[in-house]
């Protein structure tokens, strides 16, 4: 992401903390009410999402004994051991696993920023021969199951020595597979007033500027979903790692996360809940500090 | 007010309103769409062909591939777990994708604007769609929907004698329309960003004529965001056809109980790399295919007829 | 890049991608490399299926068996169960399968079938197979030819939850005379003395090795030796039966029934004392005593039809290694083979993880070591030595999956889909079918 977060402003962030803001101007009562109102129904909707989560983060602290006789979210056994235990279990440091994920992770990011946009730009703002059926043959290209490819992929792929890399995952972003990106940067372009593209134009700016000056940057929010998607995807995309990462040196976290489980032995599911608590605090993260781009737009930049 | 930026209505992929190409757009869209070309040849193309080529074969993923022309073809006609596949599909892609689409709209426009600690709330809504497919995710959900589980013990403080959800053919669907509901957040996300790009000016003159929030939402709102609320529904119908982790995380890649959770492409799964039968999911895949095709073409047909471009 | 994409330029390349991935996939049928060690450094890769404990040990295995021998690494793969076999489907295709592979016997024929596994028999300078009885042996050929070794062996049985049955002040039934009429009455009234706390059994023929034994005590099978189908209808209807007569009396009602079926280990009734029996094999009752350390586990021997002399039991191997028929280096593959299935220094360090050691050696070395729930697993082994008959034909291409067939129709009766009859005949049919088209 090249935008500067600071030149913005962000209807979103946290309000300055001066008095006028908390003051609340003086509004009917009825209003009022509903606001509180949206509150409480928010934050009980909110409860009611992250139940489940809550359970898993408290049963990853309580003993393997506990953890299926307890729906509650109080922790009877603080047991930490989980955590060690877990980061400690699979041939390498969980840690290891992390850094391939995230490898792969950001490759396949900076993949889809910039080829989507790219290919978006040409489907949104360029007229060319046979558009329209290059247009559905992207679309096309999504909607075969991964598991008829794979093999030929796999073939292909190990042609050209490239199991055991990352490229299989980096690859197909660089060049613009993802067509669900294509197609969502598409619909925000087209968003996007032509007359801005115009006046550039007019001033004798080419595609290539009129893309990088104008298009880009207006195109913030959907860049940020990209980001965010491919991100998380990538992150809990087990069939395609599994697949062409075997050597465990290089395992991801998802496939490592499946190593907790085997339904015939005793698994270690307060390791695999510890464990995948860790592994969301990234992409919790990542969503946290993406969103604020998601809210960029038109609004902001003053276009129009 | 519409009618200031009621757009041309166009489908993607139209030809452009000059009617015709001009030389400088064709050589900038061979830059721009390179590497997309690239790819196309290079890595989709491919195993794509390869892939229909298969399904006029009985390739079993170990031996070679010999050609059996309709055969597998036939086999679908009197393949009765194909027919479950698909009705159970079906019904998960009309009734999950609505409501998740409905849900994630409606948070979408709460979650906007106007209201302390948002960040929070739509960190919050969209974690559960972080975890996605993680195994953890079906373990939580066969302990919230088991026999004993979190949710009936609710029930039971009503004196509801709740089901088996997950394991009773006639509920364990609905588990995983609602698994699917669970992670609105993702095309919350979508809506949050497209909200954005509707500029504000236009809300503040609507309430300066008087209209109500409500006709605000159906005269602003829901026009100018139609580009992107069709690219919800036209993904969301993809996504949910090929609905595969979910259902294979919780049902143990069996689809159970009864089939009554089998997915389509669980189906081809199973018959690809549990039976071997790797021509013949090859050829379900391309039925798969097909049938999403042409929902995708029905639903740009009809898109003409309520979405709105602005240029 | 010209202007136009011209349809040939793109279906041209399209195609000539495609073809190089058909081309690739021709590799199919290459001759075995020579069998004879190599002078040069040689990486074999190794491939197993289990959870972190069983991760750490085989690691454990492959670096005493560097050790040993310098000039041989080897590289471990490995994946949970599912992911295992989606990996192997998918490397066996593409010419590119590691070397060694552990292997369950509802895929030994589909991959020995289709020529992806190495005759040991080409081996034998580098494999010793002398602490193997000539059953176990058995167990890993198809058509005569040894394809695979046993690593372990089991037989199926049913696991007692003693600490219940204590508590009801019921006595372990006699288990040398026992048949599923005295099991079915035994389990309603497990149920019905605990007040429907604690169910008697769970349910009855929702895998392949307990129908198999059912047959073969009605003096038939599941396969014949050349892979067809040969269980006849009424060789499993008593069985399905029994579930649709039992549910919530005598077994859980048949919603849970099913959740069971799914269940992990820790979660199954057996374990949290809500159920007295359940079928495991033997090997299992560690993994269940150590899931429950409060409760009390005895192994008692499968019930036996009334009036047939045939016992139907047999010994299982718990899992096989196999070499894959491909690999470039078939002796130092069959020399590491060697090293998991008859060193001692591997069955020390192994233990009981992959069952039972089937190599009598290896079990004499670890015998004394074993924990006391292996023990009774061993002592299960040794005291049905004498009624164990002679192993079920494998299970053949096309069948790999059928477990989830047996499932699914078992499902149909307890939820009153369909009678146990038409249940029954639907299943064979269906497992008929699959089969054939694998054949064909």
């Amino acid at each position: 992401m090249t935008t500067d977060a600071s030149v913005a402003p962000h209807l979103d962030a946290p309000p300055p903390k001066s008095p006028s803001v908390y003051e609340v101007p003086p509004r009917s009562l009825r209003s009022r009410a509903g606001s509180v109102l949206r509150h409480a129904l928010l934050i009980l909707a909110a409860f009611v999402m992250l139940y489940p989560l809550l359970w898993m983060v408290a049963s990853s602290l309580r003993p393997d004994s506990d953890i299926f006789n307890s729906y509650g979210l109080f922790v009877n056994t603080f047991d930490t051991t989980h955590y060690p235990d877990g980061w400690n279990a699979l041939a390498m440091p969980f840690g290891s696993y992390l850094l391939n994920s995230a490898i792969v992770v950001l490759g396949a990011i900076v993949g889809n920023l910039v080829s989507c946009s790219m290919a978006a730009y040409a489907f949104a703002r360029l007229e060319f021969p046979y558009k329209r059926t290059a247009f559905a043959i992207m679309l096309l290209t999504i909607m075969l199951p991964v598991h008829v490819v794979i093999v030929p992929q796999y073939i292909l792929f190990a042609n050209m020595d490239l199991i055991n890399t990352f490229v299989p995952m980096i690859l197909p972003k660089l060049l613009a597979t993802d067509a669900f990106f294509i197609f969502l940067m598409v619909q925000f372009i087209r968003g996007i007033p032509r007359e801005l593209d115009e006046a550039a134009r007019i001033d004798g700016a080419g595609h290539a500027r009129i893309f990088l000056r104008i298009i880009l940057p207006l195109m913030v929010p959907a860049l940020a979903t990209t980001t965010i998607f491919t991100f998380i995807w990538t992150w809990n995309d087990f069939f395609t790692q599994l697949i062409f990462l075997t050597d465990p040196d290089l395992y991801t976290v998802p496939v490592a996360l499946r190593s907790f489980i085997d339904a015939q032995e005793n698994s270690s599911f307060g390791a695999l809940f510890a464990m995948s608590i860790v592994s969301l605090v990234p992409i919790f993260l990542v969503f946290l500090f993406g969103q604020r781009y998601l809210i960029q737009g038109i609004a902001t930049t003053g276009g129009k | 007010m519409v009618s200031e930026f009621r757009a041309l209505r166009k489908a993607p992929g139209g030809s452009g309103q000059k009617g015709r190409v001009n030389s400088r757009d064709g050589r900038a869209a061979a830059v721009f769409l390179a590497p997309w070309v690239v790819g196309l040849v290079v890595i989709t193309a491919g195993p794509m062909l390869m892939s229909l080529y298969l399904s006029f074969t009985d390739y079993n993923l170990l031996s070679n591939a010999n050609f059996t022309g309709l055969e597998n073809i036939q086999r679908m006609l009197d393949d009765d777990r194909l027919v479950k596949s698909l009705t159970v599909t079906m019904v998960y892609v009309f009734v999950s994708t609505p409501i998740q689409l409905a849900v994630a709209l409606g948070l979408a426009v709460v979650l906007d604007r106007g209201l302390r600690g948002l960040a929070l709330y739509r960190s919050i809504f969209y974690l559960p769609s972080l975890l996605g497919s993680s195994v953890a995710v079906a373990i939580l959900w066969k302990r919230v929907f088991g026999v004993d589980g979190l949710f009936n013990q609710f029930l039971a403080l009503f004196g509801i004698d709740g089901p088996g959800w997950i394991s009773s053919p006639s509920t364990a669907l609905s588990t995983l329309i609602l698994l699917h509901v669970w992670t609105f957040g993702a095309p919350m996300v979508i809506f949050l960003a497209g909200l954005r790009q509707i500029p504000r000016e236009f809300y503040e003159a609507a309430a300066v004529d008087g209209a109500s929030k409500r006709q605000q939402f159906r005269r602003i709102t829901l026009p100018l965001l139609s580009p992107i609320i069709f690219f919800n529904l036209v993904l969301g119908i993809i996504g949910a056809f090929q609905s595969f982790t979910q259902a294979f995380i919780v049902s143990d890649g069996r689809g159970g109980p009864s089939d009554s959770t089998l997915f389509f492409t669980l189906y081809l799964y199973q018959q690809g790399f549990q039976n071997f039968n790797m021509g013949y999911a090859s050829a379900l895949a391309w039925l798969l295919l097909i049938i999403i095709a042409a929902f995708t073409a029905i639903n740009f047909w009809v898109s003409k007829y309520w979405v709105f471009y602005d240029n | 890049m010209s202007t136009r994409f011209s349809r040939r330029v793109l279906f041209g390349g399209a195609i000539a991608a495609a073809s190089a991935v058909v081309l690739a996939g021709c590799g199919v049928g290459e001759e075995t490399a020579d069998v004879a060690l190599s002078n040069e450094e040689v990486t074999l890769r190794f491939s197993w299926w289990g959870s972190d404990s069983r991760h750490e040990l085989t690691n454990q295995l492959i670096d005493a068996f560097e050790k040993e021998n310098p000039k041989i690494k080897v590289k471990g793969e490995f994946s949970d169960w599912v992911g295992y076999w989606d990996r192997m489907a998918t490397t066996f295709a593409a010419n590119d399968a590691p070397d060694i592979v552990q292997m369950d016997e509802l895929y030994l024929r589909t991959y020995a079938d289709r020529n992806s596994l190495l005759d040991l028999g080409k081996t034998t300078e580098f494999l010793n197979t002398d602490g193997f009885s000539d059953v176990s042996l058995a167990a890993g050929q198809a058509g005569g030819t040894q394809y695979a070794l046993p690593i372990g062996n089991g037989s199926l049985s049913v696991v007692a939850n003693k600490t219940v049955l204590d508590e009801l002040k019921i006595d372990l039934p006699d288990d040398k005379t026992w048949t599923w009429d005295d099991y079915a009455k035994i389990s309603a009234e497990i149920s019905e003395k605990s007040g429907g706390k604690v169910v008697g059994s769970g349910i009855v023929g929702s895998e392949a090795s307990l129908i198999s034994i059912y047959a073969r005590q009605q003096g038939g099978s599941l396969f014949d030796d050349n892979g067809k189908v040969t269980l006849k209808p009424e060789q499993l209807t008593p069985l399905w039966q029994m579930n649709k007569d039992m549910a919530g009396k005598g077994m859980p009602s048949a919603e849970a029934t099913a959740e069971q079926m799914s269940a992990p280990l820790n979660q199954t009734w057996l374990v949290l004392g809500k159920q007295a029996f359940n079928f495991n094999y033997n090997t299992q009752i560690t993994s269940l005593q150590a899931a429950a350390p409060d409760q009390e586990f005895v192994l008692l021997q499968m019930p036996q039809s009334a009036g047939s002399d045939q016992t139907g039991f047999y010994y299982k191997p718990s899992m096989y290694w196999a070499i894959s028929a491909r690999t470039e280096h078939p002796a130092e593959a069959a020399k590491f083979l060697d090293f998991l299935a008859n060193s001692e220094t591997a069955a020390k360090i192994q233990g009981t993880d992959r069952g039972i050691p089937a190599n009598e050696d290896s079990l004499a070395a670890i015998r004394p070591d074993l924990d006391p729930s292996s023990e009774l697993a061993a002592k299960f082994n040794d005291q049905v030595k004498d009624l164990v008959q002679d192993p079920p034909a494998l299970t053949p291409a096309g069948a790999s999956d059928i477990n989830a067939m047996i499932q699914r129709q078992a499902q149909e009766v307890l939820f009153d889909r369909a009678t146990p009859e038409e249940a029954s005949t639907k299943f064979i049919e269906e497992l008929t079918a699959a089969v054939d088209a694998a054949a064909s």
